[in-house]
């Protein structure tokens, strides 16, 4: 049995929007297993991000309850929900959100001065992960506005991993790349997950889907169904029809 | 940025040379000597005439006291002028000392304005020498920089602009962001990247206009068919040239009418149902609310409610309980537990009262058109009441459960979960 | 394409209403700020125009003399002469001279004692006088005792009914109060000389009962105001030269309309200054708030000129919205100052003595609304002049303005500083505008911190420098006796053993005559080292020797005498020329004053009658002293002096005037920074929204992003108010001179409490940072998942 690391009970979410409440929850009870890469797929309007920033705190659910150990993050208040983010979690963004103002090495320092008071040993692993992700030194330097979308996303997995959470959540990586660096992207999660880092990643695209070994599909706000694909490997044709079959028969 | 640093800069040192410029050309020249000084001299020495061996200086000032007979009788240092024709060549202050009405002796101060010119020249063109280094030297920095940012980034744009007339925009402009024209070129490049786009939204907007002139053209083509076949039939049945064509129109004309009436129809008539139930999504938290409303008497004891999604219709749901409450108000009246819990993916709400249930065999009756239970002897009521709210609940995709608990009547209202249809 | 005019224009209007409704807070600031403005600019306009005028209505409505003397005589050939002398010249169109009593006299006042030099006349002949006439202010039915000034019977001094003691040549009078009166020219212990009018029996009886000296009283006019002064030097000398036993003193218009305005010049001084400053802090809250303002709408001001609107639409919206504001906070700002100016008047009635009712003025409300809307309509005009250089395409891609090629302040790998301390430096760094608003604000702000701690260690803490400046010297007691008893008195002094020391300081009606120039008051003293105020001399030094004398510093400049010149001095008929030693300041006789050696001024006269100051061990009672020196001298002492209780007596309307004034700065000051910061926090926060819910979602809490955003601002508020405190220390008194120019100050000797201030930047720095963190909270409504379901 896999240890569980989250798990949601009845977590609905709902939004007022121009008077009337919607309803973009609804009682989704999912768990998530450490070390899984854990993939949220889902036509656009499903709740996917919702899921996500609810999952990890960056949010709070309108109903239901979220469960970190024997920690209740849905009962935590603002403040207590940046702690467990800055401890727990690594985020990874669509639109990146790297901080304009800093050099790209600061943003990532930036994160990790918040939990680890150890600057050289920050800067340390700083280096290890920007090796990682094969960013060289010259380009840490640099702004965001410098760099290549490619190279802020794999900036912004690092920012993400440097406090090494317990939970790496992705929305939509690769959602503001092209083919070839959104394949960058992924690689570098995979490798991530390999090492033994767990992923929840959203998104609503089969070839990112494809690098999961749980398939959970978000419909109209609840869970329709999952799909345990096993671990990832390339060219896996047995797997990529698995998966097939199963975004079908979820209506995709 | 930095070439205003510059400019400031040089502003900043041409402003300072000409202040100092003025201060030296409009600067008092204090060749006189200070007189308040010099007459304290006099008083003193004055004071002192009887015993000049006692004599001490009490001003800033150099003087020499000669007596009646031109001898030097104090001097406050050597190398001062030390007799009355020295003094004047030095253009030193000579005054008489006057002791008891009479002319005792002499004292000469030194002048020392002139010294005091001479150093205050040379500052100036030592300032002056330095100012004039340091602004050369940034003239000097800045044509350079000049260079460097501005003549060297125009050679670039040349080869840019070529390209661009030929038509090519695929190859972007090298942007150095370190120099002076970073944003003017960077707009260069947006003015490029522009080009582009609006070339290919022209062309995507082309590709469009002609699938549906496609389109609309395949869509004419039918009617056109079947006009084309009703005129050939009429023109077959008629001898009369004038009815087969007038024929062959009004046809074709009808077909259409009928199409589109019929399009028209099918919609309205979807939305002449009664007593729908519409379904919506619902938090459990607005339960406690309608048992509430519903039990206008007070009489329930109502749980905690699990926090969880309801698909349901609040309206509906509203008159099942309010149906439930106002039969145990009827037939049982006595205290209500409700008790609300999570079962088998659906919300459980039961509702039971202490009147001491119905007959078992009755049960499964209650839920008919028009059925009353055997105590509802002498009670007003139709006994519509449950057959609806079990017709709501099958509809909200709940259900509606009827038993003998252990003290009274027990109904369960099943909420079905939003999330599990 | 354009369409019609008016109807865009309307639109403009929308626009700019649209503006204010989403900027609900920074118009509350700048109506604040504009308010507190036009308040004291107008409060400042009336006090200066109208309020400076009531002088001369009050001159003029009682037909007073330009020239007041007072002589002491006994006989009747003075008063003969003296007519024929005053009907001779053309220069004098009207003249009534009476018959009084003139001597020095104390009574209690403000909780200390007022002594000055009185004129007694007969109520009911001093209220028919022709020129110089009184007015009875407040009357009772008491019908025997006396009239004051109406100056004593403010702020609770004296009412009808009261008794009052009045000293007078070591004897005591008591009166019943039977009124209040009104003068021009000698209707307060502002005038050189202040008149006590008697009801007919109790001057009948003062006649008979006192060994006063007889004396007449005369106010004159004459025909050119500007003369009076020479006109009144030319008449003394004349008497002098007739009768040189006769002690003639007076004062002239000149001199008085400018001492009883005194607290008037000083408080519209400081009005006019904060109204400026206050102004200045506002342009400048204004002109960064449009640069901001068209930072971030960028991308609507070029959508609005990409569908047509012109460049002077948008800058005709910025102008309607800030003018109209400001325009309408001017309004109720002066509305304000008339609910204030009673208030103020009843303060300044406290000093100037002259009764003045508050009325509606057209012309500094029309000055305030023009002056303020014109600054502000200007300084939004040339902020909002960028808006012409907007391209609508690139505007609306919004990359080119914002786009900077900015440095990496404060790496976070290489910087000692906590992460938070670190981020909010970035943030520093980053914002030039800010800073610059921070730095305006908190250098206007410690200037005022620092004339308010001035003021409060000047007035309220210890007014000794405020009195050397003012009134030049000063000791525990004062003995005026008659010279044929100085031998006696200086053993006695030398004897006793609680005198610390004595030393002759005499200034009793004593001038000499500058040939070619005014006359001065002169004050002769044996020894310049023993003098108490070091400070009377701002320019040279003390005079030494017999041949040298100080000047007062305003007269100097007058008439362009320097230091070492040498001038000649008369006194009857004796002349001598003196050296200028140095330059005196004092502004008792408005600078016509100067100081000699006792061996200087006998060259020209002997000293007529001498005054010792004296000063006393620490803790000696100065009454009980006074007692048994007028004991032992008997009727020898013409006046004796508790100078410690007229100093603080005299000083309590000053030391109430700053209490009010520093009181009033506080406020404002705390008013000003709470708004300046309220809209920089404001623009920190709306430029960095992006950054901030970033920094949240990677788990910053609402406080740290909160002390963050608070250390921001921080180095610029800390930098700008050491820098601000530190030239304001230096600046103040050259400051206060400009300010006090107008009494005789040349150059302000006020101590500046360095402690003081520096505490007082220290809590300023401390309380701009509480409220830097309280306009921080609005941190708590930046949300991460806003930004991310915002884009």
């Amino acid at each position: 049995m896999k240890e569980i690391l989250l798990k949601t009970e009845s977590l609905s979410k709902s939004f007022s929007s121009g008077g009337a409440l919607q309803h973009v929850l609804k009682n989704v009870d999912m768990e998530i297993y450490r070390g899984d890469f854990t993939v949220i797929m889902g036509a656009s309007g499903a709740g996917k991000s919702t899921l996500l920033y609810a999952l990890s705190g960056m949010d709070t659910p309108s109903l239901g309850k979220i469960t970190f150990g024997d920690q209740v993050i849905s009962d935590l208040n603002s403040d207590g929900l940046a702690v467990f983010r800055r401890e727990h979690c690594g985020f990874v963004f669509q639109q990146i959100y790297l901080i304009d103002s800093m050099s790209v090495f600061d943003n990532v320092m930036a994160a990790g001065l918040l939990v680890n008071k150890d600057k050289s040993a920050l800067v340390i692993r700083a280096g290890e992960l920007f090796a990682a992700v094969d960013i060289p030194e010259k380009t840490q330097r640099k702004f965001p506005a410098q760099i290549s979308g490619g190279e802020a996303q794999r900036a912004g997995i690092v920012r993400a991993l440097i406090n090494s959470p317990e939970i790496l959540f992705a929305d939509e990586p690769t959602g503001a790349l092209n083919s070839k660096t959104g394949l960058e992207v992924l690689n570098t999660l995979t490798e991530f997950n390999k090492q033994g880092q767990s992923v929840v990643m959203v998104t609503h695209d089969m070839r990112s889907a494809r690098r999961g070994n749980r398939i959970l599909y978000l419909k109209d706000g609840f869970i329709l169904g999952e799909c345990d694909l096993g671990k990832y490997r390339p060219n896996d044709r047995e797997r990529h029809g698995k998966l097939s079959e199963f975004l079908a028969k979820m209506g995709w | 940025m930095r070439n205003g640093v510059v400019t400031v800069a040089l502003i900043i040192m041409f402003a300072l040379e000409l202040t100092l410029l003025i201060w030296f050309a409009f600067r008092k020249t204090e060749g006189g000597q200070d007189t308040v000084a010099v007459n304290e001299a006099v008083q003193s020495v004055r004071g002192d005439w009887r015993d000049m061996a006692s004599h001490v200086n009490k001003t800033e000032l150099d003087y020499v006291v000669l007596d009646s007979g031109g001898k030097v009788i104090f001097k406050t240092k050597e190398g001062l002028s030390e007799s009355v024709n020295a003094a004047v060549a030095h253009r030193d202050t000579i005054l008489d000392i006057e002791v008891g009405g009479c002319v005792s002796g002499k004292i000469i101060v030194y002048n020392a304005g002139s010294d005091a010119l001479e150093s205050s020249r040379n500052v100036l063109a030592l300032v002056f020498g330095i100012s004039a280094a340091v602004q050369i030297s940034l003239c000097v920095g800045y044509l350079f920089y000049l260079y460097r940012a501005v003549i060297k980034p125009f050679r670039g744009l040349k080869g840019f602009a070529e390209r661009v007339a030929g038509g090519n925009l695929d190859i972007p402009l090298e942007m150095d962001r370190d120099n002076l024209f970073g944003a003017f070129t960077e707009s260069f490049d947006i003015m490029r990247s522009e080009l582009k786009k609006a070339k290919l939204a022209e062309a995507q907007v082309n590709a469009s206009k002609k699938e549906l002139v496609a389109k609309l053209s395949h869509d004419i083509r039918t009617p056109v068919a079947s006009i084309k076949a009703l005129s050939e039939l009429g023109a077959a049945l008629f001898e009369n040239e004038k009815t087969r064509e007038t024929f062959g129109r009004i046809n074709s004309k009808a077909d259409q009418i009928t199409t589109l009436a019929g399009n028209l129809f099918s919609a309205a008539l979807e939305e002449l149902r009664q007593l729908t139930v519409t379904p919506s999504d619902m938090p459990s938290g607005e339960l406690s609310g309608m048992l509430e409303n519903a039990d206008y008497f007070n009489k329930a004891r109502i749980s905690d409610i699990p926090e969880c999604m309801l698909y349901a219709d609040k309206l509906r749901l509203q008159q099942v309980f309010d149906n439930i409450f106002a039969n145990s108000y009827k037939y049982a009246n006595t205290d209500i537990e409700v008790r609300i819990f999570l079962q088998n993916k659906r919300l459980a709400v039961e509702i039971e009262d202490r009147g001491g249930g119905v007959n078992a065999e009755e049960l499964p009756l209650l839920k008919e058109k028009f059925r009353r239970g055997g105590n509802s002897v002498g009670v007003d009521g139709a006994g519509l009441g449950l057959y609806i709210s079990d017709r709501f609940m099958t509809e909200m995709k709940g259900e509606l459960i009827i038993e003998n608990g252990s003290a009274g009547l027990k109904i369960t209202v099943l909420i079905s979960l939003s999330g599990n249809n | 394409m354009r369409g019609n005019k008016s109807v865009n224009y309307n639109k403009s209007i929308l626009l700019a209403r649209a503006n204010i409704r989403r900027g609900k807070g920074q118009t509350a600031a700048i109506v604040m700020l504009v308010l507190l403005s036009s308040l004291m600019m107008n409060l400042w306009l009336m006090l200066s125009t109208d309020y400076r005028k009531n002088f001369d209505r009050c001159h003029d409505r009682l037909n007073d003399g330009h020239i007041n003397l007072a002589a002491y005589v006994t006989g009747e050939d003075f008063k003969e002469f003296f007519t024929a002398a005053l009907e001779k010249r053309p220069d004098i169109t009207e003249f009534t001279i009476s018959d009084g009593f003139c001597a020095p006299f104390s009574f209690k006042y403000n909780g200390g004692e007022i002594t000055h030099l009185g004129v007694l006349l007969e109520k009911e002949d001093a209220l028919s006088r022709k020129a110089g006439k009184f007015e009875i202010t407040e009357d009772s039915d008491y019908k025997s005792g006396i009239y004051l000034p109406m100056l004593y019977g403010t702020r609770n001094n004296y009412a009808a009914g009261d008794r009052i003691k009045i000293t007078l040549l070591g004897e005591e009078f008591e009166y019943t109060v039977c009124g209040f009166f009104n003068s021009a020219m000698i209707g307060s212990h502002n005038c050189g000389m202040m008149a006590l009018l008697l009801t007919e029996d109790k001057f009948e009886e003062f006649s008979s009962e006192s060994c006063a000296l007889k004396s007449v009283y005369a106010s004159v006019r004459v025909k050119d105001i500007s003369k009076s002064e020479s006109v009144s030097a030319e008449l003394k000398d004349a008497i002098s030269k007739e009768f040189p036993d006769v002690v003639v003193t007076g004062n002239n218009y000149e001199m008085i309309a400018v001492s009883r305005y005194v607290s008037q010049m000083i408080c519209s001084g400081i009005l006019s200054a904060m109204a400026f400053l206050v102004l200045l802090i506002g342009v400048v809250i204004i002109v960064s708030n449009i640069a901001n303002y068209i930072r971030e709408n960028m991308r609507n001001l070029g959508a609005l000129k990409a569908v047509g609107y012109m460049s002077g639409q948008l800058v005709f919206a910025l102008l309607a919205q800030f003018a109209g504001i400001s325009l309408i906070a001017a309004l109720i700002g002066t509305a304000v100052s008339y609910c204030i100016f009673p208030e103020i008047n009843s303060m300044m009635i406290a000093q100037t003595g002259i009764p003045y009712a508050v009325k509606f003025q057209l012309v500094p409300i029309l000055f305030t609304l023009i002056f303020i809307s014109g600054v502000v309509s200007a300084s939004v005009y040339f902020s909002a002049k960028k808006i012409k250089k907007i391209e609508p395409i690139t505007a609306m891609r919004q990359g080119i303005a914002t786009h900077s090629f900015k440095k990496n302040h404060v790496e976070l790998e290489k910087t000692h500083l906590p992460v938070n301390a670190a981020l909010a430096m970035k943030t520093t760094f980053g914002g030039l505008k800010q800073n610059i608003t921070v730095c305006v604000t908190m250098l206007v702000i410690s200037l005022i911190l620092v004339f308010s701690a001035t003021s409060f260690r000047n007035t309220i803490i210890d007014i000794k420098p405020m009195i050397e400046m003012i009134a030049g010297e000063h000791a525990d007691s004062a003995i005026n006796i008659n010279p044929n008893r100085e031998e006696e008195l200086i053993e006695k002094l030398r004897e006793d053993g609680r005198v610390e020391k004595f030393y002759l300081f005499t200034n009793n009606n004593m001038e000499v005559q500058h040939v070619g120039g005014l006359s001065l008051a002169v004050s002769v003293t044996d020894d310049c080292s023993k003098l108490n105020n070091r400070s009377l001399i701002i320019e040279g030094r003390f005079p030494r020797y017999e041949n040298e004398f100080a000047v007062a510093a305003k007269y100097a400049k007058d008439n362009g005498i320097r230091v070492g010149d040498e001038i000649a001095l008369r006194i009857g008929n004796s002349e001598e020329k003196y050296i200028i030693s140095g330059f005196l300041q004092c502004t008792n006789n408005l600078g016509k004053d100067c100081l000699m050696i006792r061996e200087g001024y006998e060259k020209l006269s002997p000293v007529p009658n001498v005054t010792y100051y004296i000063n006393l061990e620490e803790g000696t009672d100065i009454d009980g002293f006074n007692g048994e020196l007028s004991d032992r001298l008997g009727s020898d002492v013409n006046s004796l002096q508790n100078i410690r209780l007229i100093i603080e007596s005299v000083g309590g309307v000053y030391v109430l005037l700053m209490t009010f004034l520093v009181i009033a700065i506080v406020i404002i000051s705390c008013i000003v920074i709470v708004f300046v910061m309220y809209l920089l926090i404001r623009t920190v926060l709306n430029g960095k929204k992006r950054d901030y819910g970033i920094l949240k979602a990677l788990g910053y809490t609402t406080r740290q992003l909160v002390t963050q955003t608070a250390l921001s601002v921080m180095p610029s508020v800390t930098l700008s108010a050491a820098v601000g405190i530190f030239v304001s220390i230096q600046l103040i008194n050259p400051l206060m001179t400009v300010f006090l120019s107008g009494v005789g100050i040349v150059k302000s000797i006020l101590t500046v409490p360095v402690d003081i201030c520096i505490a007082a930047g220290i809590i300023l720095v401390a309380f701009t940072f509480a409220v830097a963190c309280l306009m921080s909270l609005r941190v708590k409504k930046i949300s991460p998942i806003e930004l991310i379901s915002g884009e």
